[in-house]
């Protein structure tokens, strides 16, 4: 170990045992809250549509139909889904679209 | 011209030397949409803007496309004179089409009148029931017959329904074809009487000064 550096195997022989816990573990109320977002589905069908990173379900019913807690990762990978090519000149918009945080 | 070749004097109007060829791109969007214009500065009612609950959906690779009218004609017979007059009374327009592009299913739900698409990835299903005879489209066809400059012709319809039996012709070594689809127009009584049915337009700044 070079001089001036300390390894983390030192912080913890250092560190007294009742600490141990609390700067290993965070508590319960440290987790991060998940961002969710409202994503609206811009296609008129019943939609079901697993998270790619949650692996949450998700049902839509039909244009317009909003769902208010999606996680920001799902619907990040959401609103990105590729289309599938046009066959006849015109541009698709994506079927889902962020509405608010 | 001169008087030798029949042509009359006076007042004279001519038809241009432009021609159109092959189909208008054809868009539809549920009837409870209000029209982009509503109406434009001229009074007229045309034109789509898909929203988040109405989108706008065209329709794909569409072939033998026609556009028609329904007519009563009765004459006016008077059995000491013959035929005096004609009367008519216009039902209804229509488009006739074809079309090759049956994907997405949800467009095709909508051209066939089957229920509500489900979708689950990887697969899309619709339920082959009952007809929905609520269910009304603006139908918007645009034809742009000069690319360089933007010049187009356009057909709006207010209130459209997909009438008669559809045809899916499956040929050996042939695209798949929905055949006998129909759009038919009729009378929107929210809209003036003398376009109770749509309008035809035509943009062309070059001819039209």
């Amino acid at each position: 170990m070079p001089y001036g550096r300390v390894s983390k195997q030192d912080i913890l022989e250092d560190t007294p045992f009742e600490f141990l816990d609390e700067m290993t573990t965070p508590k319960e109320e440290e987790l991060p809250e998940p961002i969710v977002v409202s994503v609206v589905l811009l296609r008129n069908k019943i939609v079901k549509v697993t998270g790619k990173v949650t692996e949450r379900i998700y049902l839509f019913n039909g244009a317009g139909s909003i769902i208010d807690d999606v996680d920001i990762r799902d619907a990040e990978l959401l609103v990105n889904l590729p289309l599938p090519p046009s066959c006849c000149g015109s541009f698709p918009t994506p079927q889902f679209q962020i509405i608010g945080r | 011209m001169a008087l030798v070749t029949g042509s009359p004097i006076g007042n004279l109007v001519t038809q241009e030397e432009i021609y159109l060829e092959g189909a208008p791109t054809l868009y539809f969007q549920n009837a409870s949409a209000t029209p982009l214009f509503n109406p434009d500065a001229d009074g007229f009612y045309w034109g789509l803007s898909g929203t988040t609950t109405h989108p706008v959906y065209e329709v794909g690779c569409p072939v033998d496309v026609s556009f028609t009218e329904n007519v009563t004609i009765n004459e006016v017979l008077c059995d000491n004179l013959g035929v005096k007059d004609t009367t008519q009374q216009r039902n209804y327009f229509e488009f006739n089409l074809s079309l090759k592009a049956l994907f997405p299913l949800d467009v095709l739900s909508y051209l066939l009148n089957t229920g509500t698409m489900v979708e689950t990835a990887p697969t899309q299903k619709i339920p082959l029931g009952k007809i929905n005879n609520t269910l009304y489209w603006h139908v918007y066809a645009p034809k742009v017959y000069d690319e360089d400059n933007g010049d187009y012709v356009w057909i709006y319809l207010h209130k459209c329904k997909f009438v008669d039996s559809f045809t899916i012709n499956m040929s050996y070594g042939d695209a798949w074809a929905v055949t006998g689809l129909k759009f038919r127009a009729f009378v929107d009584a929210t809209k003036p009487a003398a376009q109770q049915f749509g309008m035809l337009g035509r943009l062309d700044p070059s001819a039209i000064v």
